[in-house]
């Protein structure tokens, strides 16, 4: 890249906000789409908006691929440089800029970590409800990128449902503030139409985020069975009736295994086939008649035993082995392929059961830990991308997975968005209109398509100018 | 208007051709039976460069900054029916002419509650429902309107019909266009199909009112509720300045759980008077239909309350005159039944105290002399522009000002 580029946008940043260093930009390649790689031409790391509209307003004259970045945790691709060009990263955006507890509203800068805010808004009896399983580590900015869901989506709705406002630049390095908390917005609702956006329509900056209060009562339920089949009928059960649960949670076999052989060993019962882990939150009241309505459900197909966390050190331990199920699984293969993909509620067992069987077919294993309140199913293939054979197997899966959950009237993504791994999948799910319409609104935030190129919109129906690389041929891997 | 209705008529018949009065205007109406009828006139509309606007049954025809002038209007009021209720998965999907009553109707028929409940269900389409954005008196509890879209059918102005979203309650996958078009007022596309997440519908239903003498008793008796475990549907206090106020709280949930928040209630706030079933529902729907008739919308922050409400009282103050108000301080909005002379200086001030507002009922000028957008910043208003041209790059719909038409 132009030297006189990395020079431009020193001025701006200083030393610290630009890596150009080799090694340390190959740490910013991928992000949890392990096997498909680029380094990116040069990092930026701006500490807030004002750099950021000057980087890109400089940068506008370059014409180079604009790629966002928060923790990379995502698992889609989404960070990934496909088409090089410089990453800019939010990791110097860390302020919690305001808790107002009367309101009920945080403003955050972007690269604020998830877990954080909720942190720094607990004193006040509030919480930020979006819960990744990533939280530890993945960013507000990045959740507003990928409309980030959680376990607790299940009840609270995904991060769309807790932006209510939000600061982001333009490719041409124009600050659109929309920062004051808004549930209703005053015109179009950009907003809206940002979050999900996968950083194509611009860099998100600051947010403004809706606080919950703390439930006054929490119960966590682990139900245990000894089949996955009935797990998820129980759950198809719990839906129709409408019990007011916040999240329900599905762990199979392969994944109590690998928990339960980590550090975050649970205490999931090693012997059970499938646990259901449930919550329920709000006044003792509803939680004591929830509760009354959960149990003869959980026993009817065939829970063997019902436990109840006895108190928060427990509750926090049953929970980190569901969040740290990711991790745990690094002990099955080295690498690990997270399929995500939502179906009708009515289907679950069933579309567990063929997402398993195609995995099966092809010689993989599958670990399932899923939103299953949500429908929103997380096959996870363990594999080894060294084994080029292996490789095309799992890629070869998750194209069928995705195919069979669409059928079924699902959809590709529940949370982790389209990014390069789904790109060709929307092509499945829309017609060349409905990806029209989304790259015409694409455009009038990005003319020239520059931001984040190769994700999300099939080239086909942008016109990429930059080739993108498929997840199957990666450049260099 | 003579050329239009004989053109429209010879395209789709004298008896699918009516007269509907838009912003003081009469605007031939041309009625949609079908999707393929939506895009036959917005192809015609395109063969002779003329401006359309879709509507519903018009209930909220005159809420808001009045439209630019349509050459016809294009109504989905016939085009009706529920095309998937997924009872189970807590989905419903329906076509825009379908009113709220008729699908809050099915939903209940399978153990589900529709929200928003909007003032005249009956009439009000979910279409129009969805392209006003406007959220129902059982906000409080749900949340708004377009938090329940997951998904829509649109035909855009060169006729082209796309979707966005779908009909799962989780679904993050392309851009969420639908979050775009609801609210959008006629000026991006006409929704064709919407699909809404149900909830719960709850066993019982009870209203309990009580009156105060003065609003800030009212509203420290509301507080007090919200601050409790109490989870309603709907708290609001209504009355006008110096008079006696009403505090109404709606309930809904399970039976043993109302007992237990009913309890709550009367500890909070002493002795009120009780309505059940249909009778609660009577008093819930009388305080949301009148308050639908309010001419001035407001919300702001919680914490902006109390300063907004000082502006109105200055003006009542002012003009010796306490209008009606609704006040709902859980969702911190008010209504203001205002008569027309005062309409600017209530949109001046409570803008002033930063609420959003939004003018009904009232005359084209008046509506038209305020730009609820005054306040945005150029780039934001550019930005909306562009979005309007990306998807209307011809002005097919003649669209409110106040989205970034112009």
């Amino acid at each position: 890249m132009e030297p006189k580029i990395a020079d431009g946008l020193r001025a701006i940043v200083g030393d610290r906000g630009l890596t150009t260093n080799a090694t340390r930009r190959a740490t910013y390649e991928s992000d949890g789409l392990a096997h498909v790689r680029q380094v990116p031409d040069l990092v930026l790391m701006p500490r807030d908006t004002r750099e950021t509209a000057a980087a890109l307003r400089f940068l506008k004259e370059w014409n180079v691929p604009i790629v966002p970045r928060g923790a990379g945790t995502g698992l889609s691709g989404g960070a990934t440089p496909v088409a090089g060009g410089v990453l800019i990263s939010t990791a110097r955006m860390r302020d919690v800029i305001e808790v107002d507890s009367v309101n009920r509203f945080a403003r955050v800068q972007a690269g604020v970590v998830n877990v954080d805010l909720t942190h720094a808004c607990a004193d006040h009896g509030l919480f930020y409800a979006p819960d990744p399983s990533s939280q530890k580590a993945c960013t507000i900015g990045g959740n507003v990128a990928e409309n980030s869901g959680g376990p607790h989506c299940f009840k609270y709705g995904s991060t769309t449902q807790h932006v209510l406002g939000l600061v982001f630049v333009t490719i041409d390095g124009e600050i659109i503030d929309l920062a004051e908390p808004c549930v209703d917005p005053l015109g179009l609702d950009l907003v809206g139409v940002f979050v999900g956006s996968e950083g194509l329509l611009g860099i998100a900056t600051e947010v403004t985020v809706r606080l919950l209060p703390v439930p006054p009562v929490v119960e966590t339920l682990l139900a245990i069975f000894d089949d996955l089949d009935s797990a998820c009928d129980s759950v198809t059960d719990m839906i129709a009736a409408r019990l007011e649960m916040s999240a329900i949670e599905i762990l199979d076999k392969h994944t109590i295994d690998a928990i339960e052989a980590s550090v975050l060993a649970a205490g999931y019962p090693q012997n059970a086939q499938a646990v259901l882990l449930l919550e329920c939150e709000g006044s003792d009241v509803e939680v004591a008649a929830a509760l009354r309505d959960i149990e003869p459900i959980l026993a009817r197909h065939g829970a063997y035993d019902i436990r109840r966390a006895r108190a928060a050190d427990e509750r926090a331990r049953l929970w980190a082995g569901r969040k740290g199920a990711y991790g745990a699984m690094g002990r099955i293969a080295p690498d690990l392929y997270v399929t995500d993909a939502v179906v009708p509620r009515t289907r679950l067992r069933e579309l567990v059961r063929a997402t398993t069987d195609i995995c099966e077919k092809r010689g993989l294993k599958v670990a399932n830990v899923f939103h299953a309140g949500d429908g929103n199913l997380h096959p996870n293939i363990c594999y080894d991308r060294r084994d080029k054979d292996e490789l095309a197997r799992v890629l070869d899966a998750g194209d069928e997975i995705m195919r069979v959950c669409l059928a079924a009237g699902g959809s590709l993504t529940g949370e982790h968005g389209v990014g390069l791994e789904k790109i060709e999948g929307m092509e499945w799910l829309f017609s060349h209109d409905d990806l029209a319409a989304m790259c015409r609104v694409r455009e009038a935030f990005d003319p020239k398509r520059r931001m984040n190129p190769g994700k999300l919109l099939p080239m086909r129906a942008c016109m990429e100018t930059r080739s993108a690389v498929r997840p199957n041929e990666p450049r260099n891997g | 208007m003579g050329e239009t209705r004989d053109v429209l008529e010879s395209e789709i018949g004298a008896r699918a051709v009516g007269t509907a009065v838009i912003d003081e205007r009469e605007v031939p109406v041309a009625f949609a039976n079908s999707e393929a009828d939506v895009v036959r006139l917005l192809t015609l509309a395109a063969s002779r460069n003329w401006r359309v606007t879709p509507i519903g049954s018009g209930t909220k025809i005159d809420r808001g900054v009045p439209r630019e002038k349509p050459r016809f209007a294009i109504s989905l009021r016939g085009y009706s029916g529920v095309t998937a209720y997924e009872r189970g998965d807590g989905t419903l999907t329906a076509r825009a002419g379908s009113t709220m009553a008729a699908l809050a109707q099915v939903a209940r028929s399978g153990g589900n509650h529709l929200t928003p409940d909007v003032a005249r269900a009956a009439h009000a389409t979910l279409g129009g429902t969805i392209a006003s954005g406007i959220s129902g008196i059982d906000r409080l509890r749900y949340g708004p309107l377009r938090n329940h879209v997951l998904g829509l059918r649109v035909a855009l102005g060169d006729g082209s019909v796309v979707k966005s979203g779908g009909k799962l309650v989780k679904n993050v996958t392309g851009f969420d266009l639908h979050r775009l078009y609801t609210g959008s007022r006629g000026s991006l596309c006409v929704i064709l199909e919407a699909s809404l997440r149900l909830f719960n519908l709850p066993e019982r239903e009870i209203a309990l009112q009580t009156v105060f003498f003065g609003r800030a008793a009212a509203l420290a008796s509301a507080r007090v509720v919200l601050a409790s475990q109490v989870k309603p549907t709907c708290v609001a206090i209504t009355g006008a300045l110096d008079s006696a106020w009403t505090l109404s709280i709606a309930l809904a949930g399970r039976a043993d759980v109302l007992v237990w928040e009913e309890g709550l209630v009367r500890d909070a706030i002493g002795t009120f008077d009780r309505f059940e079933g249909e009778l609660a529902r009577a008093k819930i729907e009388e305080l949301r239909d009148r308050e639908a008739e309010a001419s001035v919308h407001a919300a702001c922050l919680p914490g902006g309350l109390e300063s907004a409400l000082a502006r109105v009282d200055e003006i009542s103050a002012h003009d010796d005159h306490a209008p009606h108000m609704f006040i709902h301080p859980g969702i911190a909005s008010l209504a203001v039944e205002a008569t027309e002379p005062t309409l600017p200086a209530h949109a001046a001030a409570l803008t002033a105290a930063r609420a959003r507002v939004e003018l009904a009922h009232a005359s084209v000028s008046t509506r038209g002399a305020f730009d609820p957008l005054a306040g945005v910043a150029p780039p934001v208003r550019r930005l909306m522009t562009d979005v309007t041209r990306a998807l209307d790059p011809v002005r097919r719909f003649a669209g409110p000002r106040a989205m970034g038409a112009v």
